[in-house]
């Protein structure tokens, strides 16, 4: 039988590096992904956002020594992010999922691109783009991005995990704005955050929503490519009905 | 695992009874004994049934060409016998028609269609020695207006021009504009079209709208002065409006290669269809040519509407127009070479992808901000200075 011992790890008094990782009935792979995330810098403090769970996250994650933020209800898609933010006192956000382990030299990545000067470090995996029939949500971060005029970030996005940022990107996004990652990303963009992308970290295998996927009808999908509908809808209200693109000066008023 | 034989038996069961209706009655034998027996035997090359109407399916094009070839000799042949009044070419469209209507190749393989009118034609040519050629009859008596926006492209020219004499077009439009080749003097001596100009450039996809507007017919074909495209291929265009259909786009799906190899305007022509529920046209768009839209939709989206192709395809979506794609043509390869159409930043391509983004922005004014995507199960609240 596995010892059930206490974890050495402890949030830093002042961390330079907030994780923050969101999880709903996440007991399986909780425990994993924060010692991973400790492991990122020296002073470091992991906040859980556990929601809606009823597996006993919340006590696998203390024990792991993350601090806990608990709401006994489900927040719904990505809300954990944005209350995982107003708790964080990092200079540097990390945001994980609660049911992707991914190990620290990865994670790393993100955390040196933005200690380095870059506002917002997203991963560089853009999903399945293989095959002529793309999937709805690759297919909106390639789209968004290109509306955006920055067609070379490809299909990195906030949407996809695990990304960070620094606390300036932070207030100029707003917390409250996380909870729609394509929104957010729209507007880290249009705010001429600095925004780079780091070599792909692979969260496709492990996800569950690829799982999903296999079935019929994905409502993630129906609800992320409305996120995305938000995001469109936020840069067409910032820049015009053309976005950053020009209207080619066509003369319509000789159509009589 | 049982989910899945099911579905498979279900299927079986309405292909069974599909090749019996065309099969017609067969007398003494119980129906469900006659459905069991076409499942196990489903696919075998016996599918070609006595009488005197040639068979469905298996049939080979050289049968086809054939039988057509000596349908248009009797025809043409009855049309000397009864001195046809008609012209030639509608004369025998008219007769083409008649025995188009029994076989319906049309339903069966838009090549076997192009093969069969042409042979017929060619046996009705011989008996009447009226002058043909390579006239290509459409499936249904409908007029149409091939428009044609042209820019500088006097080398393609004389190739379109005669492809589209080959087709029974009631009207040609070609609307030149900020052209300093030949093309305008090309088309006044080559074609009996109705000829635009405008010495100045009148910007992407204006001259489609001005051709628009300018036309009568029933059915507007729309290509463009820079891809030469057979005439058959043209024919199943029309022909989707004559069924019915609103708007019939081109299908470029098998010239676009797997995603990572799209460009920008492919990505958000996927993207608009994908945001305005219509995932089933996947790439597919007013913006790319050929495409063929009835006289009504074009006055029901508008004409000045037209100019701008996605913002169009919204409107007709909008409107809840039927659209479906109607055939394949590669303009996909004939395009990328093209001078300011290289590049992910070139001119033309940055004018579409703001487009699309004006259509984006009509969307969003009449569907709202999710576009009618609900997101019902976040807790907005409880992130905080938020809304949708």
């Amino acid at each position: 039988m596995r010892k059930k011992r206490k974890s050495a790890n402890r949030a830093h008094p002042s961390p330079v590096v907030s994780v923050i990782i969101p999880a709903m009935n996440e007991r399986g792979t909780i425990g994993r992904v924060i010692r991973e995330a400790f492991r990122v810098h020296p002073r470091t403090e992991v906040i859980a956002v556990v929601n809606g769970s009823r597996d006993g996250t919340a006590i696998v994650a203390a024990r792991a020594g993350a601090r806990i933020v608990r709401l006994r209800e489900a927040l719904g898609h990505d809300v954990g992010r944005s209350v995982g933010a107003r708790h964080a006192r990092g200079e540097v956000l990390l945001f994980c999922d609660g049911d992707i382990v991914i190990s620290s030299r990865k994670l790393r990545t993100l955390v040196n691109a933005v200690l380095a000067g870059c506002d917002v470090a997203l991963n560089g995996y853009e999903g399945p783009k293989s095959g002529v029939d793309v999937h709805s949500v690759v297919l909106a971060k390639h789209a968004l991005n290109i509306a955006l005029g920055r067609g070379d970030l490809g299909g990195a996005s906030l949407t996809t995990i695990p990304h960070a940022m620094n606390r300036k990107a932070l207030e100029t996004i707003g917390a409250g704005q996380l909870c729609v990652p394509p929104k957010a990303h729209a507007i880290a963009v249009l705010s001429g955050l600095d925004i780079r992308t780091v070599p792909p970290i692979d969260v496709g295998r492990p996800n569950p929503v690829r799982r999903r996927r296999a079935r019929r009808k994905d409502p993630l999908e129906t609800l992320i490519v409305g996120d995305h509908a938000e995001a469109f809808e936020r840069l067409l209200a910032a820049l015009g009905p053309r976005g950053p693109y020009p209207d080619g000066s066509r003369l319509i008023s000789m159509v009589r | 695992m049982l989910g899945r034989r099911k579905k498979r038996n279900k299927r079986g069961r309405s292909a069974a009874r599909l090749i019996f209706r065309r099969r017609g009655k067969r007398p003494g034998r119980p129906r469900t004994r006659k459905r069991r027996h076409a499942r196990t035997k489903r696919l075998p090359a016996k599918r070609t049934f006595g009488g005197e109407r040639p068979g469905f399916g298996l049939r080979n094009a050289e049968f086809w060409r054939r039988s057509a070839y000596e349908a248009g000799l009797a025809a043409g042949q009855s049309a000397v016998r009864d001195g046809a009044a008609e012209e030639a070419r509608t004369d025998a469209g008219r007769r083409w028609r008649e025995w188009n209507e029994r076989h319906r190749l049309h339903r069966l393989s838009w090549d076997l269609y192009g093969e069969a009118a042409e042979a017929f034609v060619k046996g009705y040519a011989e008996a009447t020695k009226a002058k043909l050629e390579t006239y290509i009859p459409l499936p249904s008596e409908v007029s149409v207006a091939a428009i044609v926006s042209v820019m500088n492209e006097e080398e393609t020219l004389p190739g379109l021009l005669r492809q589209l004499d080959r087709l029974p077009l009631a009207e040609k439009i070609f609307v030149v504009n900020g052209s300093s080749d030949a093309s305008f003097s090309i088309l006044r001596s080559l074609s009996d079209g109705i000829v635009v100009h405008y010495a100045e450039a009148l910007g992407h996809d204006v001259g489609r709208a001005i051709g628009a507007k300018l036309a009568d017919s029933d059915i507007l074909l729309f290509v463009d002065g820079d891809i030469v495209i057979p005439a058959e291929r043209l024919v199943p265009f029309i022909q989707m409006v004559a069924d019915g259909y609103a708007i019939a786009l081109n299908d470029i799906t098998p010239y676009l290669g797997s995603f990572e190899r799209w460009d920008h305007v492919t990505v958000m022509k996927a993207m608009l269809n994908r945001l305005l529920a219509r995932p089933d046209l996947k790439a597919n768009s007013l913006t790319a040519v050929p495409h063929a839209i009835s006289r009504e939709a074009a006055n029901r989206i508008g004409m000045r509407t037209l100019a701008v192709p996605p913002l169009a395809q919204f409107t007709a979506i909008q409107l809840g127009l039927k659209i479906g794609t109607a055939g394949s043509v590669d303009v996909i390869t004939a395009n990328k070479s093209r001078r300011d159409n290289t590049g992910e930043r070139n001119a033309v391509g940055r004018l579409i992808i703001g487009d699309h983004l004006e259509a984006l922005s009509a969307a969003i004014a009449q569907r709202g901000v999710r576009l009618g995507y609900a997101d019902t199960i976040r807790r907005r609240e409880w992130a905080g200075g938020v809304s949708a």
